[in-house]
Order: structure tokens, then sequence, then C-alpha cells
């Protein structure tokens, strides 16, 4: 129900991979229904080329596009960053395209490491073969099942024109040629069993393999913003930095003026204030600062030392001389 | 003379009890106040003299003024770096029950009217005053009293800020919110009337005196340079004399106002105040009037001391105060409070008891109570 064509709920990667491996498209389709009703004009509408070429081709076709448009698409973030970065958008337009090919480039690796494993299964499938050849790249791939498709209609064909040869054949050829073909069959049947497996895996291989790319290249539009607001937060940590190093330095002339004003008072103050200004913690930690011995912390809670270490791990006890 | 020390926390504000003659506010501050959080102590002094700490509360950021809530004795107010005023139940741990968050800048001071008991207004650096009820359950405030526009609005023009020659504000810390205050307006200190529950002092860093009428569609109804054109940190009414204030600033005056004597409108040059009081060596961080009298007056300052002052009701020693005078009168400082190792940034008398017991604070991490008629 949730996975069905006609579903109006929202498309998830979780459903189209539901729908994608629920679908049978393997070659036990063509040879159970062949076989059990090699004349039915629904053997032909029972392969799976139709579904393929109208779902899958369509979906396949969708899932380019889509990803196309997730890669070079400028959308909201990217034109709010044109606006940020001004000049430097195409460029970084550019980076983020050479960026993203890497995923295409790791699908069609994922293809092939497949279909290299698929080709030492079928030595001897030669058309197979060169449909290996053909495609090296995702595009590829829906030329490979359309030969596919046009490889079983000329199949389709032979198979015609050897009944038609059947039935205007003599009685003796036709038995042994029935018995000839159901010998190849049985031999074809056991070896097709075995195959048969072996394929629908393949089969399911290249769906699982197809929807990992289509969720490879959603984080990958991810990564690309992320990777850009990454940027943007370099930038801005670097103008904190900047900014930081300006109020420390700020906050030093600072405490060098309260630092001078309190150790030079003037001759009307008394002995003893002065006596205690000398004295004074906050003096010594203005002269501190004065001198970049201590700083504000990077998050801008505490003083630290050049260790690192909180100042006021160091202050003196004020009632250690009462004690 | 009892002690207290507030580990790792410099004091920046102290208040007794209104409720309890043994219990005590205190506002602190890591690093002196100019990074790192606070912490709001509430202290109980013991029948034998130790000081206990009853509460105590973590902030953000550090804390600069405290209050007692007048309708409530578990009720504290604090207000911190952040712009932020929170209202704390020492009945409950860690978190207040109310912040009011409208401030942009510090807020230096708090004060819990004692009149109109639902109010309470807090002075900051953005150059604002503002009047809250925390009683009616809001948390926005009921009126907001700009320092420098109303000024521009009652005398209709637009006045030049003050530059600040100095670098007179250390940058505190990185969770108050980054505005610049370019008018030089910070208000430092705003205390209700004792005697009316309409008027609001306020003294700011641009030197001014300012009273406000909240009833008045302006409300700033007197306003004048009180401390020379530089900074005025610190103002009180005298609840004794309804029309009596005292104000303190950097330029190590206290001076005590007769708001009767002032023409009620703005002034450009520096109306004559009733008494001076000086001695200290350095900027005056907060002043006090007694509860117990007419005359007395706490000071405490940068040049880490506390002065108790004695504003004698006598014109004549007054003029000769003021004027250099030919017959003997009592020294205007009557004691001085030396303790304190660092600045003194907080006073406050007791309410209760026997009259002259005091608390101070400071930047040395001490509170000190002592009795002001027992010192040498």
């Amino acid at each position: 129900m949730f996975t069905s064509n006609g579903s109006c709920g929202p498309a998830t990667a979780l459903d189209n991979l539901s729908k994608r491996v629920g679908q049978d498209r393997t070659l036990e389709n063509d040879h159970v229904a062949r076989f059990r009703d090699q004349n039915s004009s629904q053997n032909r509408a029972f392969r799976a080329e139709s579904s393929f070429n109208t779902t899958a081709g369509a979906e396949f076709g969708q899932f380019q596009n889509t990803s196309v448009q997730r890669n070079y698409f400028p959308s909201a973030e990217l034109i709010r960053k044109n606006t940020r970065f001004g000049d430097n958008w195409s460029s970084e337009f550019r980076q983020q395209q050479e960026n993203n090919k890497w995923v295409e480039d790791f699908g069609a690796m994922n293809l092939e490491n497949v279909r290299m494993e698929q080709e030492q299964s079928f030595q001897t499938m030669d058309q197979r073969t060169n449909m290996q050849a053909m495609s090296s790249t995702a595009n590829a791939w829906t030329q490979e099942f359309n030969h596919m498709q046009h490889n079983k209609e000329m199949e389709y064909e032979m198979r015609i024109r050897e009944t038609q040869r059947l039935v205007n054949a003599p009685a003796r050829e036709v038995f042994s040629m029935v018995n000839q073909h159901s010998q190849q069959h049985n031999q074809n049947f056991t070896h097709n069993q075995t195959q048969l497996g072996d394929q629908s895996h393949y089969m399911t291989n290249l769906a699982f393999e197809r929807q990992f790319e289509t969720v490879q290249n959603e984080i990958d539009g991810m990564d690309m913003f992320s990777d850009s607001e990454q940027v943007e937060q370099q930038k801005e940590l670097q103008k904190e930095d900047d900014n930081n190093d300006i109020e420390t330095t700020k906050f030093a002339e600072i405490a060098q003026q309260v630092f001078n004003q309190m150790n030079n008072v003037d001759t009307t103050v008394s002995q003893n204030t002065e006596h205690k200004f000398k004295q004074s913690n906050f003096l010594r930690l203005m002269d501190k600062v004065a001198q970049r011995e201590v700083e504000i912390n990077g998050s801008g809670d505490r003083f630290i030392d050049k260790t690192g270490n909180d100042i006021r791990d160091y202050l003196p006890d004020p009632l250690s001389d009462l004690r | 003379m009892f002690k207290f020390q507030t580990n790792g926390f410099s004091g920046y504000a102290v208040r007794y009890s209104p409720f309890y003659d043994n219990k005590i506010a205190v506002a602190t501050s890591a690093n002196y106040g100019l990074v790192g959080n606070g912490r709001l102590y509430v202290l109980s002094i013991m029948d034998d003299g130790n000081i206990i700490t009853d509460i105590s509360y973590d902030t953000q950021d550090g804390l600069f003024g405290v209050a007692w809530s007048e309708t409530n004795e578990n009720h504290v107010l604090t207000s911190s770096g952040d712009g932020c005023v929170s209202l704390f139940d020492t009945t409950l741990k860690d978190y207040p029950v109310m912040k009011f968050t409208e401030h942009q800048r510090e807020v230096f001071s708090v004060d819990w009217s004692n009149i109109d008991k639902n109010l309470f207004c807090s002075a900051s650096w953005d150059g604002s005053v503002k009047v809250w009820s925390p009683g009616s359950n809001r948390n926005t405030s009921l009126l907001t009293l700009r320092s420098l526009a109303s000024r521009e609005e009652k005398t209709g023009r637009i006045e030049k800020p003050i530059p600040v020659v100095q670098p007179s504000q250390v940058p505190m810390s990185k969770t108050r919110p980054n505005i610049r205050n370019d008018n030089n307006d910070c208000v430092y200190d705003a205390k209700f009337s004792f005697h009316d529950p309409n008027i609001i002092m306020s003294c700011n860093s641009d030197s001014h005196l300012q009273l406000w009428d909240t009833r008045l569609p302006n409300p700033l109804f007197m306003d004048f340079v009180a401390h020379n054109g530089l900074e005025a940190l610190s103002c009180d009414f005298n609840r004794y004399r309804p029309f009596v204030v005292a104000s303190a600033g950097v330029d190590k005056l206290a001076k005590v106002w007769d708001t009767r004597m002032i023409q009620p409108n703005v002034h450009s040059r520096p109306p004559r105040a009733l008494n001076k009081f000086m001695g200290h060596e350095f900027a005056i961080r907060k002043l006090a009037w007694s509860p117990h009298g007419p005359t007395q007056l706490l000071t405490c300052s940068y040049d880490m001391t506390v002065r108790v002052w004695n504003d004698s009701p006598s014109p004549t020693s007054r003029v000769g105060l003021l004027d250099g005078a030919s017959q003997p009168h009592a020294p205007p400082c009557s004691k001085i409070f030396s303790a304190h190792t660092e600045f003194v940034m907080g006073c406050d008398w007791s309410l209760w008891g026997e009259p002259g017991w005091v608390v101070t604070t400071g930047w040395d991490e001490m509170v000190y109570v002592w009795n002001t008629q027992r010192l040498q």
C-alpha cells in the first residue's frame, strides 16, 4: 500500500528504495512467462521492459534531473551566499561543481564493480559484455537497458520465426527439433535456475546502488551547502578573532592607563592609601593585563595566564593574616 | 566588626534586609566585574558574630546591584552586566522566579519603592531608568525614563554628547549586549523618594542629577549638573528631610542638595549645593543617608575607605564649611573605616537595633559589618 506507485504520500528515500526492490525486474519473469505462454501477447507486456521504460526510466531520468538540479541549481542558500560573497560566487559555484563530480564517479565505479562481478558470472553472454563495455558511466545505464530490450525483442522475433518454421516443418524434423529443444531447455533451465538467483541479486544490487547514489547525492547536496557554510563560519571566526585581538589590545591599553593612574598617585593622596594601592591585587592584575601576561579567554568569561589557567586560582586569601 | 569572605567574587553592592535585622544580600562579580559570572549571597549574622551563607545564586554575568523586596521578606532583586534584572526567592534554589530583560546594557542599580511597594526601578548604562511592577506579575516595564531624550525634549535643543576624554568604562563581560552608549548618559544610580511614590532621582555619567515625577507627561522636572562635569555615581534621598538629597561622583565630593533651592528647570550652570563633603582621595562610589538620623551620611570610595559624614543642620556651620569658617565647628567627617584593601563598592545602613551598624563590601572579596558609633 505504502509502496504502491499510486500512493499520494510523501516520497521518501526509503519508499523509493522499497519500490525499486519490490519491483520484479528479474529475468526470471521473462523466462517463466516465456515458457508459460510463449505466444501470448501479454508476454511482452509482462516483461519489465514496459515498466522499466515508463517507471524506472522516468524515475531514473528524474533522478538524473534532480541530481543535476541539486548540484547546479542556485538555490536560496546559494543566492544568499551570492549576495554575501559577491563576485566570488561563480568561482565558488564551479568549485562546488567540481566537488560534486566525485559522486558521479563514485556511482559509476560502483556500477562498474557490480558489472565486473556480473561479468565473471556471465562470461558466455557476449551481449552483456558488450553492454558492460558501453555502460561506463551512470548515464549509460539507460542505454544498457535499452540495448537489453532491443536484444530481447530480437530474440523474441527469432523465436517467432522458429515457431513458424516448426509449424511448416515435417513431423520427424519437428520431433527431433522439439526433442533437441527440450534437451536444451532442460539444460538451460538448470543453468537458468542457478543464474536467475544471481541475476535477481544483480538487479537488487543495481537498484540499491541507484538508491544509494540518490541518497549520496542528497547528502552531497547538503555537504555542498555545509562546505560553503564552513567557509563562511571560518571567515566569521577569523573576523571574531580579529575583533578579539583588537579588544584585547584596547583592554591592555586601558589597563595600562589604570595602572599608571593608580601607581603614580599625586602628593595629595595619603601614604596609607598609596600603600594600599601598591598592595592592590587589582593593580597587579591591571599590570599583568597591560603586559599581556593575562588575557581574557576566548569565551570571554575568565582571565587566563599564559599557561591558560584561570588566574583566580592564584589569588591570595584576604583572611590569611587574620586566621 | 564582623567579616565574611566572598571567595573569588568581588563585592559590588550590599543591602540590609528590611524584614530581618541579621540578613544581608550581597551582589558580587568574578574578576572585579570585568569578565565572568556573578553570585548573589544571602547572609545571616549569627548571635556569635559569625556570618554564614543562607543561600547563594550563581548568575551568568556579574552582579552590580541588589535590593530587597518591600513586600516579601524572601525576595531579592539583582541587576547584572547582561542588562538583566532578576528576582530571586530565597526559599527556592538555583534560579530566579522572574527576569526583567528590557535594558540594553549593564544595569547598575535597582531600588524598591518604600511607599508604593509594588514598584521598583532600575538604572542602566543604556541611558534609561525603568519602572517595573513585579507584583502585577508582568515582566515588562511600566515606564521608561530616558535621560538625554527627556532633557532634549524639555530644553527643545539637541545636545551634543559630552565626549569621553578617558576610557571611563572598562569593557565588561562578553555576555552583555554589545551596544555602545555614545551619548555618555549612562545612568549609574536611581532611587525612589521616601516621601512621594511618584518621585525618582537618578544620576548619570554626564554629571547630571535628575528628578522625575512619573505623573507628568514629561516626567523630568529637575535636571542639573551636580559634579562639575564629571560622572555622578550615586545619589540618595534623605529619609527625614523630604527635599534634601545627596549625590557623589568622580570629583571626590559628596554633595547635599535642597531641591527647593533649585529652580525646576534644566540648568546650564550648576546650582549651589547645600553642603559639600571633601575628604575622599578618589571617586566616591556609593553613598547612603542614615535611617536613624537626618544628618549622617555614609560614603564608600575608590580610595578604599568608608567615611561617615555629619551634615550639620546649622546654616552657619555649613557656610563655614563651604567658605572657610572663622568659628570652630565639628569636623564633617566623623569616622573613617579603612579595613578594605581594594575599592569599596557598596555600603548600607542597618534599619534595626542599635543605630550605627553598617555593612560594606568591596573588590577585596570582603563583607564587613561594623558600627559607626564604636569606630575609633
